[in-house]
């Protein structure tokens, strides 16, 4: 049973030993003797005394435990536990293994084989004589059933095949009988699905000998032939067991325009708890309608799970054409009220003037009595069915009237016909009606029942031609021909010498009629055929499909007679596919749209076992090495209670384990930054990960210090590259932070640092080094990037260096800001908007605040980079006394920067300005 | 008959030089603090440890094949072209 797990042992002998694990309970107590009495007088003198370490007198309970689970595991381990162990078969004799290879056992044929192949190799060590016989294959006759070495059947096991068709119970039963009082046993790999006659072959197997039943867990699904319902396609999905909520995808295929198979449509399915049977519709336009040829469920690979589709499911297009217009109130004798009334249920119903209807691709053009044609008419109808289509004309007192095909035969109708007809069977006539010849070997109604009741009073008569024996498909009783055709190009044309109405015949009114339409293929039928219906036909296979829902082309088969396929009892024979004739088409389905599947249900006594067996797993290692761990465990516990565990030099493995434990180099790395950034000046940068932009940073903000260090009481030491991950921002004043397009997003940690760091008065300067050159539209690539590395910055309102801002005079007296560049703006935060300016003052009195972001584009890096040797490392402006010039101005801002940075706003009190004033005024 | 002890570990190597180090490491630890019946559980532990390993031993009854080989030499003049005469006399030593 799955589900449940057993336990077998390989030396279950061995366990008796866990029979003394008592005894070694009361041996491990080590219970000291019992102390004897003596009385002394002197120990009154330790009464009240505390004894500062105590012992145990006896071994505490647990480890007692711990030591007799040590070990139970290593008796119970050294037997060999094995969970799921497997049943080896000590059975001899003679094996019999039968599989029932239907569509249903498709899905999971592949395991059904892996099975039987373990069987076959179990059989094979023992060596017993094995017969496997699928049921569904032809069974094999010989002198008894055929036994041979299980050896040999090994590699037969990949032609054994599942198939479309299922198993005929009463024909094994027949086929055991040839062996009645043979012994052996027998597995039978089950498909799961009930069919007449089962038990009772279990029944007389069991007379052989033992019968074990293989059965997998039962999912099978199968999908019922498509209708019509509503004008939509419904097809039902059933299942054999009602349980679960189960949801299934259908797939509809078919050709593309271009030929080439597609799925077409899809739809979602669910079983609901407790049904059988799901059912959905497939709501299509026509177009798309007409192309599907299967439906399948998704992910099951058999031949129940595809339902191929048939004529049935089209609607072919039909346009109606009469030569006049019916008057009203005379509906039962319009000429097309017959043909509206078969065809409606079968047919799409065009009824246009046959230009504007051509137009619409119809598969059939009915004309019902029309004998003129405009010469743009015939010409476009006589290219429509060379084309292929197919037009039915049915005569009428104005095409017997016309001189139409008198003389030369017209292209769009297949006999010249005699001008006026004939009338049998009138009052002014000789005779009596006409009845219909039955229907000759080759003309399409070949099979057709011709009712007594069907007669014909008038008709349009052809005349005689060479042609017109082959023209005549079918014939009244005297000879003359009631349907003539002939082909034109790819198509046909069909005549029907009778009127479209009762008029002439009773033709319309009967069933006949409609048989007719349908043999045409101007209809479709609407529900299975019946023997009747396809009775005297041969079908061709167009496609085949095997058991596993795959189809190939039918042309090599033997084509099926009519009969057999209304039957359409799956066989050998007439395995399921596609069957065509002539331009019409029926799908044999396996599952039929009556079909319900039935779970197998075996009477008590029979064996069943699942398909799947689990996996052997030995336990042994593991309880082995629980009983290790649990003796590994033992000497620290008793260790720890001896109190040896604590000894003199217990911080040395502390320490040693400590060390292994803590990943101490990193803290370490940590505090030589804090200790370089803060017992001295330092400047740092951003490491962006692009190494000439982070040379470029390290140089330029090298080369700031060493100018700091040279004009100003500032004196900073070399600069420090900070990784956002990493490093702690706090210690810095200023951080440089150039903008390179290769800079990774930090994470959301980094961001967290960065904002703390900035709202505790830290400064970055953002640099994105082109000056605002080289970009289209919203502005250059290294823009956009600072855009999205500051967008989780909490970054204040923003405008560029108002000409009062303290930057402008912290230490120099400035008013551009250039770098390598100088054109860009450098943005700072906002002014308040308060902030006035005192007449007569140069400055408004901006005394709070350091703006926490100067953002620029000039590439001061690059401008201030200075190389160990004191050289500058890449050139500005254009060189020579201008580039110098800026070089100056560039390094003189980065000098007012760190001062601002450092000094905050003390430039901006109001008390510097008669000094500053002097200044300006020079 | 060849005899010889073979071992399949019952657990994958890794593991077990894991287990065996940690068994070591405290083994000794038990040395060192003096625990009573040591011997005993490096004696238990060893066993244990072995017994993961899975050995078994393996005869093998080998049937020697005979040592005398024939070789037939083509000493035709068509083995007289280019090195072929030193070949031979090299396959030959072989």
């Amino acid at each position: 049973m799955p589900g449940i797990s057993a336990i077998g042992f390989l030396s279950p002998w061995l366990l008796l030993g866990l029979f003394a694990l008592p005894i070694l309970w009361w041996l491990l107590r080590a219970v000291p003797p019992a102390a004897v009495k003596r009385r002394f007088p002197g120990v009154t003198l330790l009464l009240g005394l505390k004894d500062p370490e105590s012992t145990p007198d006896k071994t505490p309970w647990w480890l007692l435990m711990l030591r007799i689970l040590a070990l139970a595991a290593m008796i119970v381990g050294f037997a060999g536990p094995v969970l799921n162990p497997k049943e080896t078969r000590l059975a001899t004799g003679p094996l019999l293994i039968l599989t029932d290879a239907s569509w249903a056992s498709a899905p999971d044929w592949a395991r059904r084989q892996d099975r039987i192949k373990a069987v076959l190799q179990e059989a094979g060590r023992l060596g017993r004589p094995v017969a496997v016989q699928s049921l569904t294959a032809p069974l094999v006759v010989s002198d008894g059933l055929p036994f041979r070495s299980a050896r040999d059947w090994i590699p037969e096991i990949p032609t054994l095949e599942s198939m479309p068709w299922e198993p005929d119970y009463e024909a094994v039963r027949t086929w055991l009988a040839q062996v009645e009082d043979a012994r052996f046993e027998t597995i039978w790999i089950s498909d799961g699905l009930d069919r007449e006659g089962r038990d009772t072959l279990a029944k007389s197997l069991e007379d052989h000998g033992e019968v074990t039943i293989v059965e997998a867990e039962n999912s099978i699904l199968a999908i019922r032939p498509p209708a019509y319902q509503d004008g939509m396609i419904g097809v039902t999905l059933i299942r054999p067991v009602a349980s679960i909520t189960l949801p299934v995808t259908v797939n509809a295929f078919g050709p593309d325009p271009a030929g080439i198979e597609r799925r077409l449509a899809q739809v979602e399915a669910v079983f609901d708890t407790d049904k059988t049977t799901a059912e959905i519709l497939f709501d299509l336009p026509a177009e798309l309608r007409n192309r599907i040829r299967r439906f399948s469920i998704a992910g099951k690979r058999s031949a129940g799970a595809v339902a191929l589709t048939d004529d049935a499911l089209k609607r072919r297009k039909v346009v109606l054409f009469a030569g006049q217009r019916a008057r009203e109130g005379q509906e039962l004798v319009s000429s097309l009220h017959f043909l509206k009334k078969a065809l409606a249920p079968t047919a799409e119903l065009i009824q246009a003037p046959v230009r504007e209807s051509l137009l619409a691709d119809p598969d059939v053009v009915i004309l019902a009595d029309v004998a003129k044609m405009t010469e743009a008419e015939a010409t476009s109808l006589t290219e429509w069915v060379e084309a292929g289509g197919l037009l039915v004309r049915f005569a009428g007192p104005r095409l017997a009237a016309t001189s139409l095909s008198q003389i030369d035969e017209d292209p769009l109708l297949p006999v010249r016909l005699r001008a006026g007809g004939r009338n049998v069977g009138g009052a002014m006539s000789w005779g009596s009606p006409k009845l219909l010849k039955p229907f000759e070997k080759g003309s399409p109604f070949f099979g057709l029942e011709t009712p007594d009741d069907v007669n014909v009073s008038s008709q349009v008569i052809a005349q005689p031609d060479p042609t017109l024996t082959d023209r005549t498909i079918a014939s009244l009783q005297d000879g003359t021909p009631l349907v003539t055709r002939k082909s034109l190009g790819d198509g046909q044309v069909v005549l029907i010498h009778v009127t479209a109405n009762a008029e002439w015949s009773t033709l319309p009114l009967s069933g006949l009629f409609v048989q007719m339409l349908e043999r045409l293929a101007v209809s479709t039928r609407v529900a299975a055929p019946e023997a009747a219906d396809l009775a005297g036909q041969t079908w061709q296979p167009e496609q085949v499909m095997n058991g596993f829902g795959d189809l190939r082309s039918g042309d090599d088969m033997i084509a099926v007679a009519g009969e057999m396929l209304a039957d359409g009892a799956i066989s050998p024979e007439l395995p399921p596919g596609t069957y065509v004739n002539g331009d019409r088409q029926i799908a044999v389905n396996v599952i039929r749209p009556d079909r319900v599947l039935t779970p197998t249900s075996w009477s008590d006594g029979m064996i069943v076992e699942a398909m799947e067996r689990a996996e052997e797993q030995p336990l042994k290692a593991l309880l082995l090495a629980a009983a290790l761990g649990l003796l590994l465990l033992d000497i620290v516990a008793t260790l720890w209670l001896g109190g040896r565990l604590r000894g003199p030099r217990d911080g040395v493995i502390v320490t040693a384990l400590l060390a292994l434990l803590l990943p101490v180099g990193e803290a370490r790395a940590q505090d030589e930054l804090a200790l370089r950034a803060t017992s001295e000046t330092v400047l740092a940068y951003v490491v962006t990960g692009d190494a000439r932009v982070d040379t470029a940073s390290e140089a330029g903000l090298y080369g700031l210090s060493q100018m700091l260090t040279q004009r100003t009481a500032i004196e900073p030491t070399d600069p420090i590259a900070i990784d956002l991950e990493t490093d702690e921002l706090a210690f810095f004043p200023l951080i440089y932070w150039p903008i390179s397009e290769v800079q990774k997003n930090p994470s959301q940690a980094a961001y967290d640092r960065l904002n703390r760091y900035l709202q505790t008065g830290g400064m970055i300067l953002f640099d994105t080094r082109d000056s605002n050159l080289g970009g289209f539209g919203t502005g250059t690539p290294n823009g956009r990037r600072l855009q999205q590395l500051a967008a989780s910055l909490n970054i204040p309102a923003l405008e560029p260096i108002p000409a009062d801002h303290v930057l402008t005079r912290s230490f120099y007296l400035l008013q551009d800001f250039p770098g390598r560049h100088a054109r860009a703006d450098v943005w700072v935060e906002a002014a308040p908007k308060d902030a006035v300016r005192v007449d007569g003052m140069p400055f408004r009195n901006l005394n709070d605040g350091v703006s926490p972001v100067v953002i620029g584009g000039n590439d001061w890096a690059s401008a201030w980079a200075l190389s160990r040797q004191g050289r500058y490392m890449y050139p500005v402006g254009r060189g020579g006394f201008a580039g110098e010039r800026q070089r100056e101005i560039a390094i003189r801002f980065g000098v007012n920067l760190v001062m601002y940075v450092l000094t905050g706003n003390y430039k901006s009190d109001q008390v510097h300005v008669p000094a500053l004033l002097e200044r300006l005024g020079q | 008959m060849v005899t010889d002890l073979v071992f399949d570990p019952l657990l994958p190597l890794s593991i077990l030089v894991t287990l065996a180090a940690l068994t070591g490491l405290l083994l000794v630890l038990a040395i060192w603090r003096g625990l009573s019946g040591w011997w005993l559980r490096v004696l238990s532990a060893s066993v244990l440890l072995f017994a993961l390993l899975n050995p078994s031993l393996r005869q093998e009854d080998r049937t020697p094949l005979s040592d005398i080989v024939l070789i037939v030499v083509d000493q035709s003049s068509s083995q007289d072209i280019a090195d072929r005469p030193e070949q031979i006399a090299v396959a030959l030593k072989n």
